[in-house]
């Protein structure tokens, strides 16, 4: 049992990571800070001016990433002390 | 004699603004933008704003005629992190609760070339921005459209257009915005650039 729940969280980390390090590297590993919305270069035909569209879009900069790794390390630390209890509660 | 006083003023008055249009820079269309930038060694940043407004009276004959202001409200300024926004607009740096509004008025036009249709110029003016407003000379590119306000609302309104362009540099430390603090993460020097048409309606 406690085999399981140390397996299970580490896989739960495992998978937290691998998934936050895709989500970064697919959406073009954006180096700045994480954006909710990318801008979109026009120009008015009338007057010549150039302009931005905004355009929502989420995109993970590598203030996710570091939250991400962060968060996947702490649950990979529980996952000791999780076994860790789990054989002193089964001992006695 | 007072009366004749009166009447030889307003007579003048009329006279040295003969053909002077009014244009007004509220644009529903979202295309007058400003954008800024400030690059500092560990961070850049860069954002924009399309809430602006004000009017400018012009005469197209005479670039060096020229009055008005334009307004930013400064809670539409973004920049594209939601945290750093926050933070923009917050106390500590714009303050926009207190401060709603960045203006640049107007004092007087300096160099102007013209050559058809379009000028040059250097724009003396009162630029004021936290509740400080300090004197700046900016080079202004003015380009005159007559009769495009048509094209530009489908044939509904006839008028002219009026576009501005300038490009200039603030310290905001000049400003009273965290003078000489964070400067490694927020320049000091923040890159301005406008780019707005004026509409003047024909009556």
């Amino acid at each position: 049992m406690k085999f399981l729940f140390r397996t299970l969280t580490r896989l739960l980390a495992l998978f937290l990571l691998s998934t936050c390090l895709s989500w970064w590297w697919f959406s073009g590993a954006d180096l700045g800070w994480t954006k909710t919305y990318v801008t979109i270069p026009a120009t008015d035909e009338i007057t010549g001016i150039q302009y931005e569209v905004k355009q929502e879009k989420f995109v993970p900069g590598v203030d996710f990433v570091t939250a991400g790794i962060g968060l996947s390390l702490a649950i990979f630390a529980a996952s000791f002390l999780l076994s860790h209890k789990t054989s002193k509660i089964q001992q006695t | 004699m007072k009366i004749q006083a009166l009447a030889l003023a307003a007579l003048l008055s009329t006279h040295a603004f003969a053909g002077e249009v009014s244009f007004d820079f509220k644009d529903p269309k979202g295309v007058n933008n400003i954008v800024f930038k400030l690059d500092a060694p560990l961070e850049s940043i860069s954002g924009t704003t399309n809430g602006i407004s004000g009017t400018i009276k012009a005469d197209p004959a005479n670039p060096e005629n020229i009055e008005g202001k334009i307004i930013v409200d400064a809670k539409t300024l973004t920049v594209p992190n939601p945290m750093m926004q926050e933070h923009m607009l917050g106390e500590e740096w714009l303050d926009t609760a207190k401060h709603p509004e960045i203006t640049f008025e107007i004092k007087e036009v300096l160099n102007s070339k013209k050559d058809g249709n379009s000028g040059t110029a250097e724009v003396k003016g009162l630029f004021t921005l936290k509740g400080v407003s300090k004197e700046v000379i900016v080079p202004v590119k003015v380009t005159y459209l007559p009769g495009r306000l048509a094209d530009r609302t489908g044939g509904k309104i006839e008028g002219d257009l009026l576009v501005v362009r300038t490009n200039f540099q603030i310290n905001r430390g000049d400003y009273g915005i965290k003078q000489g603090e964070n400067l490694d993460k927020v320049s000091d020097v923040i890159d301005i650039s406008l780019a707005l048409a004026g509409a003047a309606p024909k009556k």
